[in-house]
């Protein structure tokens, strides 16, 4: 073989003396027939080795059905909570002292401690009990320590039990927990936010309206089931939100929000929130519907969680309805001041814009800038102070005047509160 | 739908049986494995008719998976395993030239490795052009000008070596 052609003969040559037999088109059809079937089986296979790997995957790495929060069975009409952290047995003789001395309600009877310990952040002691008082109601009991008297034991809040089954967190925000009975602190941001979560809450968050710039995210780790938050002098019960998460028990799994409720108030001196729903709107003015006998008032502000919705205008305490003038309306007007920096100004609204004016020529209000409007059922201009909006532009050297952007969404309202004073 | 397809098939298999045993013959040396390894390449193809219905070159297919199975196959222990139940016959050289030449031509070609024998028997038994050998068997252009070489080198120097004994058998007969 010297060359190519020969080649090509030759196999043409060896290729030609192959003559098929008969009977191939059968075998070829019966080896197809078991090829797919083998097909099918490992198609089979495959699906059922994938569908495993997910399902593994799904309840390893964390997806699946959401998590509960059981509660635990109650105990009687109390929650049957554990206690967080370690109870200390001398705080709570001295709170139960307290307690009973506090008004006409004592003694206390089958006292349960939820919290009895000193708290970092309030740099004081905090006490949560339960108990029956003489009439055997059952009642839930706040206690700060009072900063200008040697850390003594305060009662701040006397509450009935909550529903021991429903109840998910309890909380009490307030001006008044560092200092004597019923007085504001002075401290810029002495307000306060205590917040309890029931067992099984993995983190819980409290956040604020009246913080500027406040991160509000999921939280990247647990938390202690009781939170201490300080917060601005202005924050309030209604400008608070707490919210609690369980992270399930697997690798890779995220925090699941479980509940997010507004703060509770009630501490002798906080302005009382009246809830009311939107039940009307004309123009530059809303009508609104209030449990009745609950004082309110001409002049009282109304206010969502975001700021400030209006003042009443007018009430029906037969009917149990109240006119709100909005802030944008012509009938409103008031005085300010921007938070922090304390530039006072007074606003107005011009039928669909929100102003500042009266501004000294030489105060600085930037953009974004918070302007706060006291609130006349706080017994401070301070503590409670209601957030009117936000500056929509920097205030020109010289000028006295500056547009505000209202903190409230006015265009959708369906329900509000009406802050009254702690006594009528 | 489907009786229509499996005429399709029939058809296409009566047609392409014969020229590709012929090719697996020269692959696989032996025509009780050339057999298996067409069957089993069509069948193959049996199966993926339906796809295959919407591509070109189903010719280009059929010997892809031919050449594949083949070396595939080579890869295996099983290949040079051979089956003791029956009496081992070699067969006697043929007294006449052409026989003789086929049967050292054959014997040559068992002597390659699978992809070299793949090369040489689509080159100059199929008369594929490189290009076409290449996607046939799946590499390079290159790939299919060093296979052909190496194999042509081979064969011949097997040939004369053949051809030297056969010539010595019969000077000292």
């Amino acid at each position: 073989m010297h060359d190519t052609t020969e080649l090509r003969d030759g196999l043409a040559d060896l290729a030609e003396s192959v003559i098929p037999t008969t009977g191939y088109e059968s075998k070829i059809m019966r080896r197809a027939e078991r090829r797919r079937g083998r097909r099918r089986i490992a198609a089979g296979a495959a699906a059922a080795v994938c569908l495993a790997v997910l399902v593994t995957t799904f309840r390893v790495v964390g997806f699946g059905s959401t998590p509960q929060l059981a509660a635990p069975p109650p105990d009687g009409p109390f929650l049957s909570w554990s206690p967080v952290g370690d109870v200390d047995a001398r705080l709570v003789r001295e709170a139960t002292g307290v307690w009973d001395r506090a008004g006409s309600t004592g003694p206390h009877t089958d006292v349960r401690a939820l919290v009895a310990t000193r708290h970092p952040r309030l740099r004081s002691t905090v006490v949560v009990l339960q108990a029956y008082d003489k009439q055997g109601d059952a009642r839930l009991a706040f206690f700060t320590g009072d900063s200008g008297a040697a850390d003594a034991l305060r009662m701040r809040v006397d509450r009935p039990a909550p529903d021991p089954v429903k109840t998910q967190v309890i909380s009490l925000v307030s001006p008044r927990l560092s200092g004597a009975a019923g007085e504001v602190s002075n401290d810029p941001a002495g307000t306060y936010a205590i917040a309890l979560a029931m067992p099984g809450v993995t983190a819980l968050r409290v956040s604020s309206t009246a913080v500027d710039d406040e991160i509000v995210q999921e939280p990247d780790g647990p938390t202690s089931r009781l939170v201490v938050k300080r917060l601005p002098i202005a924050a309030t019960a209604q400008t608070t939100t707490i919210a609690g998460f369980v992270k399930p028990k697997r690798p890779f799994a995220g925090f699941t929000k479980m509940f997010e409720v507004p703060g509770e108030a009630g501490v002798d001196g906080d302005a009382l929130a009246v809830p009311a729903e939107v039940i009307g709107r004309n123009g530059q003015q809303i009508t609104v519907a209030f449990p009745k006998d609950q004082g309110v008032r001409r002049g009282q502000l109304a206010v969502v969680a975001e700021g400030l919705v209006g003042r009443v205008y007018a009430v029906d305490t037969v009917r149990g309805e109240a006119t709100v003038d909005l802030v944008t309306s012509t009938g409103f007007s008031g005085q300010v001041y921007t938070n922090i920096s304390n530039v006072p100004g007074f606003v107005r609204g011009t039928g669909g814009k929100l102003v500042m004016e009266g501004i000294p020529a030489n105060g600085e209000v930037y953009r974004t800038n918070r302007v706060l409007m006291p609130d006349p059922s706080q017994q401070s201009d301070r503590a409670g102070a209601v957030t009117i909006g936000r500056a929509a532009a920097d205030k020109v050297t010289g000028s006295t005047t500056v547009e505000l952007t209202p903190a409230a969404d006015l265009a959708d309202l369906t329900s509000l509160s009406i802050m009254t004073p702690s006594t009528p | 739908m489907h009786d229509r397809e499996d005429e399709e098939v029939t058809a296409f298999v009566r047609a392409r049986y014969g020229a590709l045993l012929r090719t697996a013959f020269l692959l696989c040396g032996d025509r009780g494995k050339a057999e298996d390894l067409v069957q089993t390449t069509l069948a193959k193809t049996v199966v993926a008719w339906s796809r295959l219905q919407h591509s070109e070159g189903v010719d280009h297919y059929v010997r892809r998976v031919l050449v594949n199975t083949f070396v595939t196959w080579r890869r295996r222990r099983s290949w040079w395993e051979q089956p003791l139940g029956r009496l081992v016959e070699t067969q006697a050289r043929d007294e006449y030239v052409g026989v003789e030449q086929r049967d050292l031509l054959r014997r040559a070609l068992d002597g390659l490795p699978a992809r070299q024998r793949a090369a040489v028997v689509l080159r100059f038994y199929e008369d594929l052009s490189e290009q076409d050998t290449a996607l046939v068997m799946g590499c390079s252009v290159g790939t299919v000008k060093s296979l052909s070489s190496r194999g042509l080198r081979t064969l011949r120097q097997q040939w004369v070596e053949a051809d030297a004994v056969a010539d010595q058998e019969v000077r000292y007969a």
